[in-house]
């Protein structure tokens, strides 16, 4: 007896008029998908941070840019007394060198339920959109993006790219993570009456940090 | 979800009398229709995707054995498992096994049509699971049994005072005793009673906008994040998809998402586009421990074959039916099933069969507003068209219409026959109603001149004014 799987297939070929494709046809798909067709892209102009703040205050994120990664743990404390937060985070293994005072209690882990702000490095950011990448590692959780309601992205300058396709290039150096985020703003939802409002189930705050160094 | 369909006619017209319904769709009306515009009209670009978007899926279409092969391929490599489903009996029997093996009592779903489609919470219901819709659209119209009315915006005709009182009504078991009134009240009382769920799921479940062969992932674009809480969360994270959801590449799905949100928004992305790829890696400190992929084929592939098969273009936008004259004077619900509008009013025939929902390509005036802003380029009227054709050929349609059709199409096939007649009426016509310039009444058109009134004719047809002016320009 066939299995649903092949009864699939048999039908998908039927209605295509052709057998399973042969060998040759294979590897031109292979080739095709090996260098994919890029098309059309919006303009983003020469000045890449420019348009990368203002796309990103378009969607309600806020930023603040320092000149190198030790100035950090300052950005960060500045964000806390402003908004009033505690002073303890969930933060991207990788920050561990640097040196944090003491009065911010720091946690190397997942997210958890009562965490209130987290600290993460972004892989990329994208100029077009305003948006920041984040890519799943055993150093950088996937719960560190949505469970707790301030979440603190860190951008490298170089970072910092154009268009979408440019991630893709440089994701393709590694292998693949179980989660790659586009985040774009805070959490939002118009579900009730068409009108915005903010923190729907994710983070209500999107801060990002610009490091320039 | 049961579908309705069959009482169409009698849930329009209760539709345009509700006066709660009328208010919701007046409040939406504009509101897509002006974002997308704005955000298309931000993009020169946009034509040209549109058609570069149509050639990926058609591509896509051409080779979807191999495509959905390769798919296969990357997600068990990633360690994740892929099911088949011709039926939505066999898709929900599958996801039904995969929550008992995983001995889930509590399962947390993002929005997913095609769920819908194959009914799938009434099947996990029933078999003693706890299903909680996380999309707020979904929950409040799961809160109030209601199957969606819009694809994207489930609960568009919710009211605030609709949405509190079903809060109130479902909320008191968590201690939650007070009616809200306000909006962000509401979200945040659902923000909090939502992330108890997530925080406690045995599995998740979502949909995926669209699938890559290239490297096994599954997309999700929200703006509330719950989808993403849905796939992280939760011991196991099931995708369902329609197989037509396949894309070759990354680079590919870049172009689509493009023209995604500012088809459906107006937004230029979402707040969250996802690919998840496979399950936790073992060093990773969170995500599910199982990825399966559910593919649900429900007759798409002999589409792939007939006439129908432009419809297998759709990325579910949903500004066919914000464009809609029809939709927006009827709502969602009046279709009777998952997907309204025009894209349902093809959808929907196809996967119940016409018996069922012959009026939904009939109503349509096939003015052609959903073609001209689909982003997949998809000729909706013109296979709304051949659904008409199908069901008069499957003799469906009421005999007394088959017979005033075939006078009709007796007299259009006769071009000297049609003038004649039809130049004597405009006469008549225009005679009896050239005092008050419009007829309040018509006999045999008695519920067409109920809601208004026909313009008098001015007494010549477009062909003997247009032979005149030839004669004498």
């Amino acid at each position: 007896m066939m299995s649903t799987r092949d009864l699939i297939f048999t039908q998908i070929r039927q209605s295509l008029k052709r057998p399973e494709l042969d060998e040759n046809a294979r590897q031109q798909l292979e080739s095709r998908i090996a260098s994919p067709p890029v098309f059309e892209r919006p303009a983003v102009g020469a000045d890449l941070t420019t348009k990368f703040f203002y796309q990103l205050e378009k969607v309600v994120g806020t930023h603040d840019t320092i000149s190198t990664l030790t100035d950090l743990p300052f950005a960060i404390l500045e964000f806390l007394q402003q908004h009033q937060l505690p002073k303890e985070l969930v933060v991207d293994r990788s920050f561990q060198p640097l040196s944090w005072p003491p009065r911010l209690s720091i946690n190397y882990r997942a997210a958890q339920a009562n965490d209130v702000t987290s600290i993460t490095q972004a892989f990329a950011g994208i100029a077009e959109t305003g948006s920041v990448v984040l890519i799943s590692s055993p150093a950088s959780p996937t719960t560190l993006n949505f469970l707790p309601e301030n979440h603190l992205v860190v951008l490298k300058q170089v970072d910092l790219v154009a268009h979408i396709e440019e991630v893709w290039k440089k994701l393709r150096l590694q292998a693949m993570p179980r989660t790659v985020n586009f985040i774009t703003g805070p959490s939002r939802t118009a579900d009730i009456e068409q009108t915005i409002q903010l923190g729907a189930h994710g983070p209500r705050r999107l801060h990002l940090i610009l490091v320039k160094k | 979800m049961q579908s309705t369909t069959h009482q169409f006619k009698t849930k329009a017209v209760a539709a345009l009398n509700n006066e709660q319904l009328q208010r919701a769709l007046k409040r939406t009306k504009g509101h897509f229709i002006d974002k997308r515009r704005a955000a298309v009209d931000a993009l020169p670009e946009f034509d040209s995707l549109r058609q570069r978007a149509k050639e990926i899926k058609e591509h896509t279409l051409a080779h979807l054995d191999f495509y959905l092969e390769r798919f296969e391929t990357q997600v068990q490599a990633q360690g994740g498992q892929v099911h088949w489903a011709q039926t939505p009996q066999q898709a929900r029997a599958q996801i039904l096994q995969i929550c008992q093996a995983a001995q889930a009592k509590r399962v947390t779903k993002g929005k997913s049509m095609v769920s819908e489609e194959i009914n799938l919470n009434s099947a996990l219901e029933a078999a003693g699971i706890e299903v909680t819709e996380t999309d707020l659209g979904e929950y409040i119209i799961q809160l109030a049994k209601e199957p969606p009315s819009h694809i994207i915006a489930p609960a568009v005709h919710k009211s605030r005072d609709e949405v509190a009182d079903l809060f109130l009504a479902h909320h008191q078991q968590y201690g939650l005793t007070q009616r809200l009134s306000e909006i962000p009240q509401l979200v945040n009382e659902a923000r909090q009673v939502l992330r108890a769920k997530f925080l406690t799921a045995d599995v998740g479940i979502t949909g995926a906008n669209f699938l890559i062969a290239e490297t096994g992932s599954t997309v999700i674009v929200t703006n509330e994040g719950n989808g993403d809480l849905t796939n992280t969360l939760p011991r196991v994270h099931i995708v369902v998809a329609g197989i037509e959801k396949m894309v070759p590449t990354l680079e590919e799905v870049t172009t689509l998402l493009r023209i995604l949100a500012r088809s459906a928004t107006g937004q230029e992305i979402t707040s969250y586009t996802t690919f998840s790829t496979g399950k936790k890696r073992p060093d990773d400190l969170d995500g599910p421990q199982e990825f399966h992929v559910v593919l649900i084929d429900n007759g798409r592939s002999t589409w792939l074959g007939n006439e129908f098969h432009e419809m297998l273009r759709c990325i579910r936008c949903g500004a066919c039916m914000n464009h809609c004259p029809v939709y927006s004077s009827i709502g969602g619900h009046a279709y009777g099933w998952v997907y309204p509008g025009p894209m349902g009013s093809v959808l929907t025939p196809l996967l119940l069969g016409l018996s069922t929902t012959r009026d939904l390509p009939n109503a349509s005036t096939l003015c052609g507003r959903c073609e001209a802003v689909c982003p997949l380029l998809i000729p909706l009227p013109k296979l709304l068209r051949y659904l008409r054709i199908k069901e008069y050929r499957a003799h469906l349609m009421p005999a007394k219409t088959r017979f005033l059709l075939s006078i009709w199409a007796f007299y259009a096939k006769h071009p000297r026959l049609y003038h004649f007649f039809a130049s004597r009426k405009m006469r008549w016509l225009a005679h009896w109603g050239r005092k008050r310039g419009a007829f309040r009444y018509l006999p045999f058109a008695g519920n067409w001149t109920a809601t208004r009134d026909l313009p008098a004719p001015q007494g010549e047809t477009f062909i003997s004014q247009w032979q005149q002016r030839q004669e004498h320009p």
